[in-house]
């Protein structure tokens, strides 16, 4: 036994190690490096201000990023687990400080300076979240369709929802939701009241945009909602919810701060105030649009080098490589992101482990927000909000949040197969 | 217990449902996962591959700014170089108003502030009070306008040192004229676009101004413009120099004697053309009132135009010499021929022509002395309509010379088949036709040189910036009037009219002067003024070999009507003046 297990492992060593999302990782933290340098480029080469550091900040992000995905492939499962909730408190905490100490970026108070770097607390949060709930739920006996686990598993995600919200950063605390989405259709939680929490979702936008739309949307909706097999009560309650949303909707709007108000109405018209709100987002397109099939080359775009997007190498990353290398360019980056949402879910699905499996399924829920939200800004497919692009965008935190995620996957990969060999 | 939310748990028994459960849940994200993949996918299909075009350019358009290359403009000098007009840097003010407007209260009062600040400063630069500038600026709606235009570069270095986004400082040119007032309407003036609008700089505006160019700049989204050498670039064409035949020493003295006489006879206007008489340049040409092109408010648009050349007038006496010019040359009259003069009153049964100085007989000579205007209608009464007409149009009358100045005026001369015998008479002596002084002043240069009718330039040449001759004026010789021999004996009248005759004012020791006076009355209303006069003075010197021509003409004396006593004296002041400049004393020795 023993010496079959020695004899084995060498041969297994290739195979404990996914190789694809690993690859996929590094492609795309290559393709953000190139992009970021792109985009900071004409600010290296006419001033030295504090721009000018991001590409080199980043590039050390990276490696500190690669070293601790290693670390955290190696790291035994129970210790993971043990860890997910002195590492959830450890970033409440830091969005306590953040909101006491942190210094405010355009309008968001959301980072904190040790000396000379910063972090970003709620990129934290969002990760340790997922593993402080996957913990949760994975713990024996605990069903998440009771009221109380339910309410537990909320309160988990509502405490730093809250606190980012406070920052304020309403684009962040959407990505909790969007987790405890995910890991709720994965669990099992009532197919019927995550589509009707859906449901609520689509109608308060729409009922931002247009009326008419919206009504027809309702109509559909709660049709829909009588082919859930429930009792005629629920849906029938569900209609009464979406009917008093729609008119809750446009009363929190007024309730937001000014710019997250700005920002929804340069989404829903972006060619209405372009050299004010949706200024960014048209740039933005303007940028992809004019870069064409194949681009015009690295360091040739004239949007990213005549520095047309403010920030362009964090929020709208995606715009540098579409119009430096075109669509082609753009189809790489997106298919590599696709793929490792697509890897995720299929380590969630193998998962040797409940708790596992609600990890890759939360960090797939995450990078699948990251992606279609940051992807959408750029296209002018939805508002702005301050959500980065997953190993693309600059940001030291954000990286090292996603080689830890690539970290788990592959931890999650190997504890599979080590357990399927032994 | 539901084990399908245990799902790693392999229950045999449950582990058939739980697989099926799961692969409901992976299917449905897989779903969830495609449709965003391809609602991402077909949007940026639709912006990049169907919409490239028209991002592309929309992009372009932001990114690529055309900048306007000016061109420096000519410089005017005189004949002997100096300069008379030349660009010079000045400083314009303007702003975006809506950088002064912002929604955030805080900052409108930090803005109000500074621009509060700009106000104060443009009212010590202005005549115009802070209050102006701000209300301007506030109330408009545009996103660029003009403050102050043209200012001294020193004047807003305090502007230059107030950081406001708004504030707008454009470094244009300025037509500079180091004479001022003299020559002013010759030289001529630019306006706010400096794009001549009178004088040499209106004619010469197309070879002046050059050719302005352009290039391409990216711009970038922080507002600063690059050069690129991929795009194109036009080099403007600079302007070239214009070097006029004016002398402005001489056109000094002769707008000072212009306008000291103008003021003794208290006349309303007058003016001065001085021609070289060999060689056709205008030397000098002085109209007043004039104006300061210096001065950015021009306040009389009449004080722009060159009397001299674009007037007209009925000439009166001085046209005499042109009948007898005729008559001689037509030999309808001979040289010594006694004409009798009436006694100064000569009567028909429809009109009456009076001379001032009465006369019994006379011949040409003492007919021309005294200007009797009895005698020069019998003779213009002989001539044929054709042959007068025909005289007329040698002279130049009735048609532009083309000179190289804006607004030459053709003046008017009658029609052969309508001329009447009672027109003749008048004509005789300088009424019924309209004339520019500058016409009469080569008619008279014809008989200076002979017959040879001279044409007037007053642009000698043109170069390049860069000091390269493009264009080179010279005498030409645009017709023949009369014989050597009929121009002899008319410089002889002319020059009795100076020594002893009604143009004695004009006489100056030791040069001969053959010039002609006359007095014509302005026609006004349908009728000739009794109290409105033309008092001019033409002739040219040295008689023997005449070196310049020159007309003097004032209009509406008060204290002194007659040509003989106003212009002729004002002529004689110039050339005694003229006479002991350096030019004058090297040009008259040359001729002795």
């Amino acid at each position: 036994m023993e010496n079959l297990e020695k004899v084995s492992f060498k041969k297994a060593a290739a195979e404990f190690f996914d190789w694809t999302t690993f690859l996929i990782a590094i492609i795309l933290v290559t393709a953000g490096l190139i992009s970021v340098y792109s985009a900071t480029y004409m600010y290296s080469a006419t001033q030295s201000t504090e721009i000018s550091l991001t590409f080199i900040k980043q590039v050390i992000s990276a490696v500190i990023g690669l070293l601790l995905l290693f670390i955290i492939i190696f790291l035994p499962e129970r210790f993971i687990q043990t860890i997910s909730y002195p590492v959830y408190g450890l970033s409440i905490i830091l969005l306590i400080l953040v909101l006491l100490f942190g210094t405010e970026s355009a309008g968001t108070k959301g980072w904190l300076n040790f000396g000379g770097f910063s972090i970003q607390p709620s990129e934290i949060a969002k990760l340790s979240t997922i593993m402080a709930i996957a913990r949760r739920i994975s713990e024996k006996g605990k069903d998440i369709r009771s009221l109380r686990e339910f309410g537990i598993a909320s309160g988990f995600v509502l405490l730093p929802l809250i606190l980012v919200l406070f920052q304020p950063d309403v684009g962040s605390s959407f990505v909790f939701i969007a987790i405890f989405f995910g890991i709720l259709l994965w669990v099992g939680f009532d197919a019927f009241l995550l589509y009707v929490a859906a449901c609520i979702a689509c109608i308060v936008v729409l009922s931002l945009i247009d009326t008419t739309i919206m009504i027809i949307a309702i109509a559909v909706f709660s049709l829909i909602a009588f082919f859930f097999g429930k009792k005629i009560l629920f849906p029938i309650i569900s209609i009464v919810i979406f009917v008093s949303v729609s008119f809750i909707g446009p009363n929190i709007y007024d309730h937001l701060q000014p710019h997250q108000q700005a920002r929804i109405q340069s989404f829903l018209d972006p060619e209405s105030d372009p050299l004010k709100k949706g200024y960014n987002v048209r740039q933005s397109k303007l940028a992809i649009g004019s870069g064409g099939l194949v681009g015009k080359g690295f360091l040739q775009g004239t949007q990213t080098q005549l520095r047309y997007i403010p920030k362009q190498w964090t929020d709208f990353i995606f715009s540098v490589p579409n119009e430096e290398f075109g669509f082609l360019g753009g189809l790489v980056v997106l298919l590599c992101l696709f793929s490792l949402i697509w890897r995720s879910l299929k380590i969630a699905m193998g998962a040797g482990s409940k708790y596992y499996s609600i990890l890759a399924i939360g960090i797939m829920s995450l990078l699948l927000y990251h992606t279609v939200i940051n992807v959408g800004m750029a296209l002018g497919l939805v508002p702005v909000m301050g959500i980065p692009l997953p190993f693309m965008s600059a940001g030291g935190t954000f990286m090292l949040v996603n080689f830890a995620m690539v970290g788990l996957l592959l931890n999650i990969y190997r504890t599979k197969k080590v357990k399927r060999y032994l | 217990m539901n084990n399908h939310t245990h799902i790693v748990e392999y229950n045999n028994t449950d582990k058939q449902q739980v697989l099926k459960i799961k692969f409901w849940k992976f299917r449905m994200i897989m779903i969830i996962i495609s449709l965003s993949l391809i609602i991402v996918l077909v949007k940026l299909f639709e912006i990049q591959i169907i919409n490239h075009k028209k991002y592309s350019e929309i992009a372009k358009k932001q990114h690529h700014t055309k900048v306007e290359i000016n061109p420096s403009r000519g410089i005017i000098y005189d004949k002997n170089g100096n300069i008379l007009s030349k660009d010079l840097l000045s400083i314009s003010i303007a702003c975006d108003p809506s950088l002064f407007k912002s929604n955030k209260p805080v900052d409108q009062e930090k803005i109000y502030k500074q621009l509060m600040e700009i106000c104060n400063e443009l009212a010590l630069i202005s005549n115009y009070p802070s209050d102006y500038y701000f209300q301007k600026i506030i109330n408009s709606n545009s996103q660029f306008i003009w403050l102050l235009r043209h200012q001294q570069p020193q004047k807003v270095e305090k502007l230059k040192k107030i950081k406001s986004r708004g504030l707008i400082l454009i470094e244009e040119q300025r037509r500079y004229y180091p004479y001022s007032e003299l020559a002013a309407q010759v030289i001529g003036c630019t306006n706010i676009d400096h794009i001549g609008i009178s004088g040499i700089e209106k004619s010469m505006d197309s070879i002046l101004r050059g050719n302005s160019g352009y290039m391409y700049l990216h711009r970038d989204g922080l507002g600063y413009l690059h050069p690129s050498a991929s795009l194109p670039v036009q080099e403007a064409q600079h302007g070239s120099n214009v070097y006029l035949t004016i002398d402005i020493n001489f056109q000094q003295i002769v707008e000072f004697e212009l306008k000291q006489g103008i003021e003794k006879y208290a006349a309303e206007s007058g003016l001065v053309i001085a021609m070289n008489s060999s060689t056709g340049e205008i030397i000098a040409i002085a109209s007043f009132p004039n104006f300061d092109p210096n001065e950015s408010k021009r306040q009389n648009l009449t004080n722009l135009r060159i009397k001299g050349i674009s007037d007209t007038y009925e000439p009166g006496s001085t046209f005499k010499l042109i009948t007898a010019a005729m008559a001689l040359e037509e030999k309808i009259i001979s040289y010594n021929e006694i004409f009798d003069a009436y006694n100064g009153l000569y009567q028909t049964n429809s009109f009456v022509i009076r001379d001032e100085h009465p006369l019994r007989d006379a011949d040409l000579a003492t007919a021309f002395k005294f200007s009797s205007n009895i005698v020069f209608a019998q003779i213009a009464a002989r001539l044929k309509n054709q042959t007068i007409i025909n005289y007329l149009k040698k002279f130049g009358f009735g048609s532009i010379i083309g000179i190289e100045l804006p607004g030459e005026a053709k003046g008017k001369i009658p029609d052969a088949d309508k001329l009447n015998y009672h027109d003749k008479l008048y004509l005789g002596f300088g009424y019924g036709l309209t004339i520019s002084p500058l016409q009469l002043l080569v008619a008279y240069n014809s008989i200076a040189n002979s017959g040879k009718l001279i044409k007037p330039y007053i642009v000698d040449k043109i170069a390049s910036q860069n000091g390269e001759l493009i264009f080179q004026n010279s005498t030409s010789i645009i017709g023949n009037t009369i014989s050597e021999s009929t121009a002899k004996a008319l410089i002889n009248l002319l020059v009795n009219v100076v020594e002893s005759g009604t143009g004695r004012n004009a006489k100056i020791k030791g040069l001969k002067i053959a010039g002609k006076t006359a007095t014509s009355q302005q026609y006004e209303s349908g009728n000739y003024s009794k109290e409105f006069y033309n008092a001019s003075f033409i002739g040219f010197f040295p008689a023997e070999a005449p070196k310049i021509t020159m007309i003097v003409l004032i209009e509406r004396p008060k204290s002194e009507i007659y040509g003989g006593a106003t212009s002729a004296h004002i002529f004689k002041k110039i050339v005694q003046k003229w006479m002991n400049t350096p030019e004058g004393l090297k040009f008259l020795a040359i001729s002795r």
